[in-house]
């Protein structure tokens, strides 16, 4: 028992073995103070960020106050601090230059969530892909295409390219190209394309629909009318509004054309001559042909 | 089943619909079919153009013919039917933005009182259950925006003569008009182009021979520009007559709340400029 007792003295007296063990206490407080904090400081400034921007400082507030913490366990089993982040420097350089992308696309998320160009939930339009935004992460923008396949979008290439939010502003203004025959009378067209206009309830009355002649074309007069509409009610007025202008356009004559072709033969040619054919004969009418054995016509 | 037949005028008042019954209200341009089962109610209803030969439509008959197929349909499910109904007139769930069809002036200093009368959304309820089966509008005006496209308010456009005498308000079923009363207090002419009338504050009465109405709105100008201060003056206007409460307001006002009133407005010496 006494030499029991003196082996259980002669371990708690060991340095190592308390440093060990200190190093331990404090490696899980930071794990556990870390946490707390960061829960609190989201909390608090939940109100004023976005859900990015708080899992952001979130983590950024874990890790930093369980490394601070780390470092002072180390400091508890004796490590020196200074060679110690003299070697944590070289690996920081030999991991950055190996890490460079992902260095590279954690910078561009930090600044993405700062400048907000869109938020979750906008739909954008990045290097041709056009969807829902689902998550701003740090390394990568992930979106929803409209045709559900998930895209994922490095955060360098969304800082380096160009990205349309598609619904950042409140109400957007649907283009509609239009073509009408030479022959139409376009204040007549006009009215009628501001009567369809006025009779769509999802289209907004102000700011007045634009009309621009654009041009004389092949075939047509080029027009375009440019109404305005709430984000939501997009699409829907894009189907009915063009629907609703060919009706019109069918109920007020006026030709929509498609593009003409004039085939000429040369300058000095003659009139292409043109075959007339007559009426198709009808059925009843029609003798049939003798056959090769001369035995199809039995009254004959 | 037999069918009782009856046709009434009165459209807003409470009805007795028994099991197997089919009712049809027309008001103005709208036309609502409700049918009750023990368990189911199926309603329908189907908006026509809101022309003028059609506002002053009003009618309640039992026994009807079902609705035609491009009727808008929608049946409700439950565990009992109540038998009493009722179709009640509420304001439109956005602001509306008023444009004279003539432009207006109100020279400075000057007070002046417009008519304004603009569709109401119906409530169609069960009594008993104090069950509101859908809101419908009566005449869905078109949507328009009132601000700048990068900041502002869905409303919807209204066009309206801006009477300035009652007489010359025709009759209209599914209208509620709005005594606008605008107080120019500023140095400069105001030229009504477009008001913001936002109806979401107002109640709705119903006043003699059977007109709905809503509070009168003052709009009191006291500077140049687009803000004016708004005010509700409780109580159904004067021009009501003797008037009942038929619905509340969809939300509640700030008392003497600053709001953009004006979109646009020129003045005539600029204009000519």
């Amino acid at each position: 028992m006494t030499e029991f007792l003196a082996r259980l003295e002669g371990y708690l007296t060991n340095t190592s073995l308390v440093s060990g063990v200190r190093a331990a206490v404090l490696l899980a407080a930071g794990f556990v103070i870390g946490r707390l904090v960061a829960r609190t400081l989201g909390r608090v400034a939940g109100r004023r960020l976005e859900a990015q921007q708080q899992m952001v400082l979130r983590r950024f507030v874990y890790y930093g106050v369980v490394v601070v913490f780390a470092i002072a366990a180390l400091n508890q089993l004796g490590f020196d601090l200074g060679v110690l982040l003299g070697a944590a420097g070289i690996l920081s350089v030999a991991v950055g230059f190996a890490s460079q992308t992902s260095a590279s696309n954690i910078i561009s998320g930090l600044f993405l969530l700062v400048e907000q160009p869109f938020r979750v939930g906008d739909i954008v339009e990045i290097n041709g892909t056009t969807g829902e935004v689902l998550a701003v992460d740090l390394l990568s923008t992930k979106i929803r295409t409209f045709d559900n396949r998930y895209v994922r979008i490095p955060n360098e290439s969304v800082i380096k390219s160009q990205t349309v939010t598609l619904t950042r502003f409140p109400i957007r203004r649907l283009d509609v190209q239009i073509g009408v025959a030479y022959k139409e009378d376009l204040e007549r067209v006009k009215r009628v394309l501001f009567e369809v206009a006025a009779r769509n309830p999802l289209c907004l009355a102000e700011p007045e629909p634009l009309f621009i002649f654009q041009g004389f074309g092949d075939s047509a007069l080029q027009l375009q009318f440019s109404p305005w509409a709430t984000q939501e009610n997009f699409l829907s007025l894009k189907n009915s509004l063009q629907l609703e202008i060919k009706a019109a356009f069918d109920a007020e004559g006026i030709e929509i054309p498609f593009p003409h072709r004039t085939l000429y033969a040369g300058s000095v040619t003659e009139p292409m001559p043109v075959r007339v054919v007559g009426q198709a004969p009808s059925v009843a009418s029609v003798r049939p042909e003798a056959e090769p054995d001369g035995s199809a016509d039995p009254d004959a | 089943m037999s069918r009782r037949s009856q046709a009434s005028a009165d459209v807003w008042s409470v009805r007795l619909l028994a099991a197997g019954e089919r009712a049809l209200w027309r008001i103005g341009p709208l036309a609502i079919w409700l049918e009750r089962t023990e368990i189911e109610w199926r309603l329908a209803w189907l908006r026509e153009p809101d022309h003028a030969e059609l506002a002053s439509r009003r009618c309640f008959e039992t026994g009807v013919e079902p609705p035609p197929a491009e009727a808008e349909t929608v049946r409700f499910v439950l565990r009992k039917t109540g038998e009493r109904v009722r179709m009640s007139p509420v304001v439109p769930d956005r602001s509306l933005v008023v444009s004279p069809r003539t432009p207006v002036l109100v020279p400075s200093g000057e007070e002046a009182t417009l008519f304004v009368s603009a569709p109401v959304w119906i409530d169609v309820l069960v009594e008993e259950s104090a069950r509101l089966l859908r809101q419908i509008a009566a005449a869905r005006p078109s949507d328009t925006w009132f601000g700048s496209v990068l900041d502002g308010e869905l409303s919807y456009a209204l066009l309206t003569h801006g009477r300035s005498r009652l007489e010359e308000m025709p009759e209209a079923t599914h209208r509620a008009i709005t005594p606008m009363r605008i107080h120019n207090q500023a140095d400069e002419p105001l030229e009504l182009d477009q008001v913001n009338l936002t109806v979401p504050f107002l109640s709705l009465f119903r006043g003699e021979r059977g007109r709905l109405w809503t509070e009168a709105v003052v709009l009191r100008r006291e500077e140049a520009g687009e803000m004016a201060r708004l005010e509700v003056r409780p109580g159904p206007p004067v021009e009501a007559g003797e008037a009942e409460l038929v619905h509340e307001p969809r939300s509640r006002a700030e008392r003497g709340r600053l709001v953009r009133a004006f979109n646009s407005w020129i003045l005539p010496s600029r204009r000519e400029g």
